[in-house]
Parts: C-alpha cells; structure tokens; sequence
C-alpha cells in the first residue's frame, strides 16, 4: 500500500520512527556481540516484537552445532496463540510456507486457530540455509513498507547475527576445541612434564643412589682395605682356579712374600708345604666339582710354608665369597706357633700337675658358693672315688665321710661357705668299708664380680696317718717300755748295784763266823772279813748316793713364770697331738695374770700331763665335740690358778684321791706316774693340785700356786731330795 | 794246802763279790784264784787237779754264759757255778741247761756256795778221773795188734770163738790165743769188763749172728 502523502508531518514521523527503528536494529549486533545464537534470536524476535508491534515472531534457524534445527517462538500477549514452537513452526512451515523457501511468497495471511494472520517469512541466510524468520501480525496492512525494511533488515541482521553467532560459536567451539585441544595438549604436555620431572627426579634419586653407592663402595673399600691392611691375621684371596687375588699386609709379614709376588700364582705353590700341594688340589677340584667341602666354614689346624721354607703350623678359616659367579674364597690364617707352643707348655704342665697331683695323692677343688658348682680335679675324684663325671654336690661329698666326723666337716663346710679359712683332718669311708684319712686346706677368694669361689686341696694322708699312728703307738709303747724297764732297769740296777756288796757282806760276815768257829779260831781272818764287810757296806751307800745322782736333773731354776706364755708354749707343742685326737681347744687365758716363781719347765711339764690327760680321757667320746677348755686366772688374789676342763669318761669320786697316788692308774697302759710327779711339782711350787667332776660329762683338773715374790718358794725347797724326778728313787727307797 | 788241793776260779768284776768269795774258799779249805774279767782268767794255765769255776754272768769283757759255751768243750773238768746280781730265770735255764752246776743270785748264803763249790769239785775229779781212765784204756788198745783187735771186736759183738776164727779165716786155736794176749793187755779181769772196756772206747757195735 502506497502511503498518504497528504499528512506528511505524521508521515515524517513514522518515518523518524523507522530511522530509529532501522538504527536500533542496526544496533542490534551490539547486543548480540558475542552472544549466542539463542540470544541472538531471542533479541531479534524482542525486538522485532516490540518494534513493530507484532503478534507473532517465530524463528526457526540451524543448529551451528549441527543438530536438529531449534524453533522458538514469541507471541503478543494479547494474542491466545499457542505458543508451543514447534506447533506454530508447523503450521507455518509445512502448511503455509511449505519446504522450498525460493517458492516463498512475501507474504501469506492465514488463519491460525481463530486468528487471521499476515505472515512475512523472512529467510536467514543468502539461501535460507540458516534458518527462517516468520513474522505475523493481525494487521491487514502488514508489513508496511517501512516494516518490510525493518524486517528485512532485522532478518539480515538476524542472519548476520546468526552468522556471527554461528561463527562465533563455531570460533568459540573450535576456540573451545582448540582450548580442549590446547588444555588436553597442555596436559597431556603438563602429564608429560610431570613423568620427565619424575623421571628425571627417579634418575636424579637414582643418580644420588648410584654416588651414594659409589662412595659407600669407596668408603668400603677403604675400610676393606683398611681392614684388610690392619688385620693381625693373614687374609688370602684365591679365586675358582686357587690363584692368589688378595694378600694382605699380614700375610705378607708372615709368609715373607710382597703382594705383587704372589697375586695370580697358584696357593698351593705359595704358601702350602710340598707334602701337603696334591691333597690340596684334590681337595679344591672336588669343591669345584661336587660342591662337597671338608675344609670350609670351621677352623681347621694345617700346616703352612714360608718364603724360605720353614713350615709352621696355621689356623687357618676358609669362607666361600657369597657373589655370583664362579666361586671365590678368602682365608683368614693365623701363624699359631706361639699358641701350639703355649698349648704344649700348658698341657705338659697340667700334665705335670696332674701327675704331681697324683703322686702327692693331693686334688685340688674349686667351689662357686652361691651357684654351688663344684670344680675337682681328677685326683680329688680319685680320692673320693667318685667317676671324673659325677656332679659334685655337697650332699656326695657328705656320703663319703666317715659318721664320726660328718660334724667337723659340716661346721667346715659351713665356714667355708662364709669364705673363711679351713685347715683340718677328717676321715673318710669308702663304700668299700675302707678308711682313708684326708687333710683338707682351703680359703676363700672374690671373683671380679664380688661372688665367692672357694679354693682348696685335700691330701690323702692315710699312710702318713697310719705310719704316724703306728709310730705313735709305737713311741708311746717305747715310752711305756721306758718308763717300765727304767723302773725296771732301775730296780735292776739298783739291785745289782747293791747286791753286790750286799753279797759281800753277807759272804764276808758267814766267812767271819767260821773263822772264828774254827778250832783254833782263826782271829785275824775274821779281822779282815770285818774289815771287809765294813769297806762293803760303804760301797753300797755310795751306790745308794750316786743312784739318786743319777736319776735327778740338774738343780730346780727359780724364774719368774708367765703361765699364760708357759701355757701357749705348751699348747703349741702339743698341738699337732690334740689334733690328732680331734680335740677342740678352746684358751680362757686371763689378762693381766700375775707371774709365779717357780721352774718353768717343771710347771710346764704339769701343763702337758694335764693336757694329755684330758685329750686321753676323751678318746672314745664321739657323740659329742671332744672339747677341751684351759683356763687360767687370778684365785683369791694372791694365788694363780690354771684348771683344764675335758668332756671324758670323767673321775670317779670314790677314788678322787688316789688318783694322785704313785702307781694308781686307771689307764690300761698307765703307770700312774703322772699325777703324782704332777702333785708333787705343785707341792714343791708351794701350791695344790686337786680334780673335781663337771656338772656335765668330764672332769677339771685344776692347780694353784701363788703368785710372784710373796710366794716365793727357796732354792732349797726345790733342790736335791724334794725333785720330782727323783720321787721314782724316793719311792722305792721309801723316801715320800 | 797241798799240790793236790782243788783250785775254785773266782771272776767277777765286783770286787766285794771277789774278795769275800775269797775268803770263804779259802777258809772252806781249797785254793782260791780271783779273775776281773773273762780273759784274766782263759790266760791262766789249766789246773791238773779237780777245780771248778765261780763265774758271774755279767761280766765287762765277756758275757758269763758264752764263756760257758767256750770252755764247754774241752774242760768238762771245771764245772761251772753262775752268780747273777740279777735273777733271771731263761738266763738260769739256759745256764743249767748248758750244763753249769749252780746258779745263784747274790746275796747267796756260804752255805749254798759252799755246797756247790763241794758238788763241782766233785764232779770235777770224776771227770778228771774218767779222763784219766779213757787216756789209759785208749793206750792199751793202741797197744794192741791189729789181728788181736779184730778179735776183740767180733767177741765183744758176742761172736763165739769158732765163729770169729770163721769170720777171720782162722784156726779156733789161733782165735783163743789172740783173746788171751788181747785181755792180758787191755787188762780186763772179766769177760763183762771187757766189753764195758770196748763201750767207753766206742768200740761196740750190732751183736750178730
């Protein structure tokens, strides 16, 4: 429709209109800019919706994508058109316009549901390939002139847009791709970055590792050599063919060789002594052959050459090289000259020990108190007769002494566990019934943890014992045979001495009596006979004289006596003889004791005959310890007394005093001299001599003297005629 | 005292036990000699009459009883009286056994002394008589031929004159006359002394036939 010139200011208006309308559609791509092709659309149809007022836009355009083309549609809201796309694209489409957009007329006006519409299909693209712009308004006059400009130029502008969409979509895919293509290539780039970098930190720690190991090696094998440089011992190398690889410094020394020498030769012509080269070889080829080795994995003692030929005696330690490959072996020897010489010297010498052990019949023995582990030696086996394996308790030891004197060796046994000395005889019996008799030593010494090891040896004295005894016995019978036969002797040569004047006389006074009986009496005969018995009966005075001479000591000393020193004296001497009798002595020697005046020896030999006494008279005691208690102190201040106390067969009161009677004996080999010499010394000394029972078994013989110078007794009355020893002539002549 | 009175030896070393000994033998009428010692007294000669020996056992030089032992052989003339100061008795067994007369323990009385000394001497004089005899008898059969002490033998065995002749390889006559000569020298009064003769000279032997 041609447009009424006749108003022409509304006409330049609707035209002023359009200009805006033209220059916000060309605007438009302004919007759109960077836009998708949705946006694109939707815009344009905004746009065209509202510029031109119509009531219907609907566009259909071509996914840049590729897929299905994608409809959409606006309505006027005043319209009651359905809005669905895709309905109204096939209304418009397939009936109205139909598929060939060339055939499309400008405009159709159709119905719609209830409404007529015009519609204008605007094609997007040159040929439509983009898609397709439907615009539809109720109007009748639609599209003006003017609107079919905007249109076209909106649906050109649309197409641009599309186009730009599209392009710009497709840039953004391809951009995108690209992007994708970038990202994943920079990943995959980064990835492989990523493993390079960890490769190379691999090689890198690998690198580190690999220096580590080199200077771990090096540091090895400096210490190898080092090692090997230092080593006191030999260290050879031989490889699978028994060629020398490694001669240490130590070898060098003790073979005679320089490294250089001998590496790559062959051991065996090295350092194994001709003799012994082929056994070696074989050796060797059978290891190699068979795997069978007799020489590796333990000391071994062999015998070794050096440079100039000396063989000596090696121990030698062979050590298969754990590595791959063909075996090689390193040896570690030792030149042991020095220790066999050392090991000959010691097992001559244990030898010797054991021999002299055995001779002497002495074992020694060691005990580890608090482990009780006992240590004998073979002789102390022996001497207990128990098999060298036995194990050694204190109970064995036990079974072996004798009943009588398992006390003693329990109570040294007990002091030996406290580490204190021990020195004594015991016996013991064998299974046998036999009798050994034993001296035992010992003492106790700290081992370097403080723990107690007792050391000691037993000696098997029995013939020592035995040939005491038997001289004992022997002696004491001799002594017996003394005493009696000087007695004897003495009544014998008392006698002789006597008869023969005696004889005399009588012979001479029966010749004087015939004499004078003859006819004529023969006077002068008989004056001499007189003359005679007279000469006679002076010769056996003087027998009498010199007899007592004979059988007194020298004259009794006065000292100033110590009993407590005359005491210990004694006891010193008499010592070994109580111990014999396993008597168990126990001194109470008072301090301060004042001294006696008197004979030393005399007093001393009282001492002595109480001593013994008392051990004799506990000889058949054994249920109970033979114990002997000498005591001395001060009595009544101004005598000194010294009792001695036993646990024997004890007195018996009935006959208290005539103990001290001359001859009077209880003992079935005593003379009962004893006691009375004893009493009579004390007499002399100017004190007494009594016994009296205990309260319990035993009897205390006691004695008293006084003291010092008050008590003085004179030389006479310990001079000739109040001796002792001359009380054996007193009694016999009746002198008391 | 005469020639022919017996000698009594004292040794002893005492010398009361010497001297009054000597005194009492002489007093009892015999000839005492006094010895110290055992040697003192072998060197003194040997008496020809009867004696005997007072010998203490106990003596310095020489033990009395091998003195005994010694002079046992050849003089069975002088027995032996002991004297001990000691009394002993084995040593008195062996003493007596050995053939002493007596042994005393001093003090001994005279009587006892005097008494052995009187048994020794005569013991003493019978050995010396007997000794005296077999010197006698053993001359006369020294005298003897040989023939007539052939003939002695056989008849002293209690042959018969025929047998002796027999045995001989003589005449019974011849055997009569050797018999007679025979008795004539050894002086036999009887046959029965003859052959006691023949028994002191150890002559007798098996009776045969």
């Amino acid at each position: 429709m041609e447009p009424q010139l006749d108003h022409p200011a509304e006409e330049i208006k609707r035209l002023q209109r359009c200009i805006n309308d033209l220059v916000s559609v060309l605007a438009l791509p302004a919007i759109w800019s960077g836009g998708e092709a949705s946006q694109v659309v939707r815009t344009s149809l905004d746009a065209l919706l509202s510029m031109l007022r119509l009531d219907l836009v609907y566009v259909r355009w071509s996914d840049p994508d590729g897929g299905s083309p994608i409809e959409m549609v606006r309505v006027a809201q005043s319209q009651k058109l359905p809005d669905q796309p895709q309905k109204i694209g096939q209304v418009l489409l397939s009936h109205w316009l139909g598929d060939d957009a060339q055939q499309w007329p400008p405009v159709i006006r159709n119905r719609i549901g209830e409404i007529e519409m015009s519609v204008v299909p605007l094609r997007l693209g040159l040929q439509g390939e983009m898609g397709v712009i439907v615009a539809g308004s109720q109007r009748a006059d639609f599209p003006e002139q003017t609107e079919r400009l905007l249109l076209s130029v909106a649906a050109n502008q649309a197409s641009i847009g599309l186009q730009e969409a599209r392009l710009l979509s497709q840039q953004k895919r391809v951009a995108s791709e690209l992007d994708q293509r970038v990202a994943q290539r920079n990943e995959e780039l980064a990835n492989a970055n990523d493993e390079l970098r960890r490769e190379i930190a691999e090689r890198r720690l690998v690198e580190e590792r690999l220096r580590q190991e080199e200077r771990e090696l090096k540091r090895s094998e400096a210490r190898k050599a080092a090692i090997l440089d230092s080593a006191l011992d030999c260290i050879v190398t031989i490889d699978h063919e028994g060629c020398i690889m490694e001669f240490n410094p130590a070898a060098e020394r003790t073979f005679g060789y320089r490294r250089e020498e001998v590496v790559g030769r062959h051991l065996a012509d090295v350092i194994i002594p001709p003799s012994f080269r082929e056994q070696h070889r074989r050796g060797f080829a059978r290891y190699l052959a068979t795997g069978e080795a007799r020489v590796l994995g333990k000391r071994i003692e062999l015998v070794a050459v050096r440079a100039d030929g000396r063989e000596f005696p090696v121990e030698i330690a062979i050590a298969r090289i754990p590595l791959d490959g063909p075996p090689s072996f390193t040896g570690y020897l030792r030149d042991i000259t020095e220790r066999k010489r050392s090991e000959d010297e010691l097992r001559r010498s244990e030898a010797y020990l054991a021999e002299a052990q055995k001779l002497s019949l002495t074992g020694s023995f060691g005990w580890r108190v608090s482990a009780d582990e006992h240590l004998w030696s073979d002789e102390t086996f022996r001497i207990f007769e128990y098999d060298a394996a036995t194990r050694v308790t204190v109970q064995l030891i036990l079974d072996r002494v004798h009943p009588q004197d398992v006390l003693l060796v329990r109570q040294s046994i007990a002091l030996a566990a406290e580490g204190r000395g021990i020195d004594y005889e015991c016996r013991l019996l064998m299974p046998s019934g036999s009798v050994k008799h034993v001296h035992i030593v010992g003492h106790g010494t700290r081992d370097k943890n403080g723990g107690l090891e007792y050391v000691g040896a037993v000696q098997d004295v029995t013939e020592r014992r035995l040939s005491e005894e038997a001289l004992g016995k022997v002696r004491s019978e001799l002594a017996h045979v003394a005493r009696v036969t000087t007695l004897g002797a003495l009544t014998a040569s008392i006698a002789h001495e006597v008869n023969q004047p005696l004889a005399g006389i009588i012979t001479n006074a029966s010749t004087c009596l015939r004499m004078l009986a003859a006819d004529p009496p023969n006077v002068d005969g008989a004056r001499e006979t007189a003359r005679r018995t007279i000469r006679d009966g002076n010769r056996a005075s003087d027998v009498i004289t010199r007899l007592r001479a004979l059988f007194s000591k020298k004259s009794a000393a006065t000292d100033s006596v110590d009993l407590n020193e005359a005491t210990r004296e004694v006891l010193a001497l008499s010592l070994s003889e109580l111990q014999r009798n396993r008597v168990i002595l126990q001194t109470q020697l008072a301090d301060d004791l004042p001294s006696v005046a008197g004979d030393r020896v005399q007093l001393q030999q009282v001492i002595l005959n109480l001593l013994l006494n008392a051990s004799e008279a506990m000889s058949s005691v054994d249920d109970r310890p033979r114990q002997l208690v000498i005591r001395t102190r001060l009595d009544e201040a101004d005598h000194v007394r010294l009792s001695v106390q036993d646990v024997g067969v004890g007195v018996d009161p009935l006959a208290l005093d005539k103990l001290f009677d001359a001859f009077y004996t209880t003992k079935s080999k005593g003379m009962g001299i004893g006691l009375s010499v004893s009493r009579s010394i004390i007499e002399s000394h100017r004190g007494r001599l009594w016994v009296a029972p205990n309260d319990g078994p035993g009897a205390t013989f006691s004695f008293s003297v006084p003291r010092g110078i008050e008590g003085a007794v004179n030389a006479e009355g310990l001079g000739v005629g109040r001796m002792p020893a001359a009380t054996n002539a007193d009694h016999l002549t009746g002198n008391v | 005292m005469s020639q022919d009175t017996p000698v009594v030896f004292v040794v002893d070393d005492d010398i009361s036990v010497r001297e009054s000994l000597e005194l009492l033998v002489r007093c009892a009428g015999w000839r005492p000699e006094k010895c110290a010692s055992a040697h003192e007294f072998l060197d003194r000669p040997r008496p020809v009459v009867p004696s005997c020996l007072i010998l203490d056992v106990s003596l310095p030089d020489l033990n009395g009883l091998d003195l005994q032992k010694r002079i046992a052989g050849d003089r069975i003339d002088m027995p032996i009286i002991f004297i001990t100061g000691h009394g002993d008795v084995p040593m008195t067994v062996k003493a007596m056994k050995a053939g002493a007369v007596e042994f005393l323990t001093k003090p001994f009385t005279d009587d006892a002394m005097l008494s052995a000394i009187r048994n020794a001497i005569e013991r003493s004089r019978a050995a010396l008589g007997n000794a005296a005899e077999m010197l006698t008898l053993r001359s006369r059969h020294a005298s003897l031929t040989h023939r007539e002490r052939e003939v002695m033998e056989l008849v002293v065995a209690g042959l018969l004159n025929k047998q002796v002749g027999g045995k001989l390889g003589i005449t019974e006559i011849t055997v009569k006359a050797h018999r007679g000569k025979m008795m004539q020298k050894m002086k036999a009064d009887s046959f029965a002394e003859l052959v006691k003769m023949a028994g002191r000279l150890g002559l007798a032997s098996e009776p045969q036939g």
